[in-house]
């Protein structure tokens, strides 16, 4: 079978990433990269193996940077500036997802670098959205609630369904909520990259990745493609 | 009865739960016992900011009350009164195929 291309997209970034680490190679123009790949390789640059700050405005200046102190939090004003709402479903879709997946960043992950980054690609159809924290992953935060899973996307697929690290029946409920608005609501494509684990999902198809040895990621990659131009929803009708 | 502007104290666009805990911490120092909380100009809330407000307000040793709350806000905490605790199972683990990438 064909692999979705958000999952190929992150496969190029493993296969740079191992290429780079073992005969090294030239950063690439990271402006011509879709999200789903530049999030990731950024960190690997930036935050892993150079700790080089100051790469970080060179590589694209697009790639907006998600503060560790919560006051200093501005991402969806951020994303703003480049992206234009209305391509990404509206204000309160866009608002909705960006305020929704950044809190779970700073809710759950304990990360240390945080990243989005969104595409207006409208030749090609669609819009691509991308969030990225280089934290504990999905399994990790669940985990460290005492819960054990008996493979790698079993954490990735029960936290869609509710399933929270924190202690109440009310939490958990974020991440099912996305689902519901870019899958029904906006028939996006979805992919989420975790520790070992992945899944995507669109309005026809549903797969678990094992993403093993030199595929792995360490942190929690959440994409998706939203088609443009892209039907006009009321969120409440899908949250 | 004092009148406290949300957008003058958070943003336009209420998102994370820290900013409606550290908005309740703040509101928790006021001498007044009666206060308003004006959602005048508010463009956005998440589900997390509005389900944190609740809790906060539950919690709260003051009177508060709300005040120009535009109809997308007032969904949203309708919302959360609806479907508190509800969940739905969106993804069967057993019926989607797993393959390994390596």
């Amino acid at each position: 079978m064909d692999y979705p291309q958000l999952l190929m997209e992150y496969l190029n970034f493993c296969k740079y990433r191992a290429r780079h680490s073992t005969v090294g190679s030239e950063i690439p123009n990271f402006k011509l990269l879709t999200p789903t790949m530049a999030l990731p390789l950024q960190d690997y640059f930036v935050n892993r193996i150079s700790h080089r700050p100051e790469l970080e405005t060179s590589l694209d200046p697009h790639v907006i940077t998600i503060p560790i102190d919560e006051t200093k939090s501005r991402t969806y004003d951020d994303f703003k500036r480049t992206n234009n709402p209305e391509n990404y479903g509206g204000e309160n879709v866009l608002s909705y997802v960006i305020g929704e997946l950044s809190d779970n960043i700073y809710q759950h992950s304990k990360f240390s670098y945080g990243l989005t980054l969104g595409r207006e690609t409208l030749e090609r159809g669609y819009c691509e959205l991308a969030i990225f924290d280089d934290g504990i992953t999905i399994a990790g935060s669940l985990e460290g609630s005492g819960m054990s899973f008996d493979e790698s996307t079993e954490p990735i697929v029960r936290a869609i369904n509710g399933l929270s690290s924190k202690d109440s029946d009310e939490r958990g409920q974020g991440l099912g909520s996305i689902f519901r608005l870019l899958i029904r609501g906006l028939s996006s494509e979805l992919f989420i990259a975790s520790g070992s684990g992945a899944i995507f999902v669109d309005p026809m198809m549903r797969i678990r990745f094992s993403i093993i040895g030199r595929n792995r990621l360490g942190g929690t990659l959440i994409s998706t493609r939203i088609p443009y131009p892209c039907p006009k929803i009321d969120i409440y009708d899908y949250l | 009865m004092k009148q406290i502007n949300i957008v003058s104290m958070i943003s336009a666009d209420l998102a994370l739960r820290h900013a409606a805990d550290s908005f309740f911490s703040k509101l928790e120092l006021l001498p007044d016992d009666n206060l308003v909380v004006s959602f005048s100009g508010v463009r956005s809330i998440s589900r997390s900011f509005a389900h944190e407000y609740t809790l906060r307000k539950k919690k709260s040793t003051k009177k508060i009350t709300e005040s120009d709350v535009p109809l997308n806000v007032k969904k949203m905490f309708q919302l959360i009164i609806n479907v508190r605790g509800r969940k739905e199972s969106l993804l069967d683990l057993d019926s989607m195929p797993v393959i390994t990438v390596n």
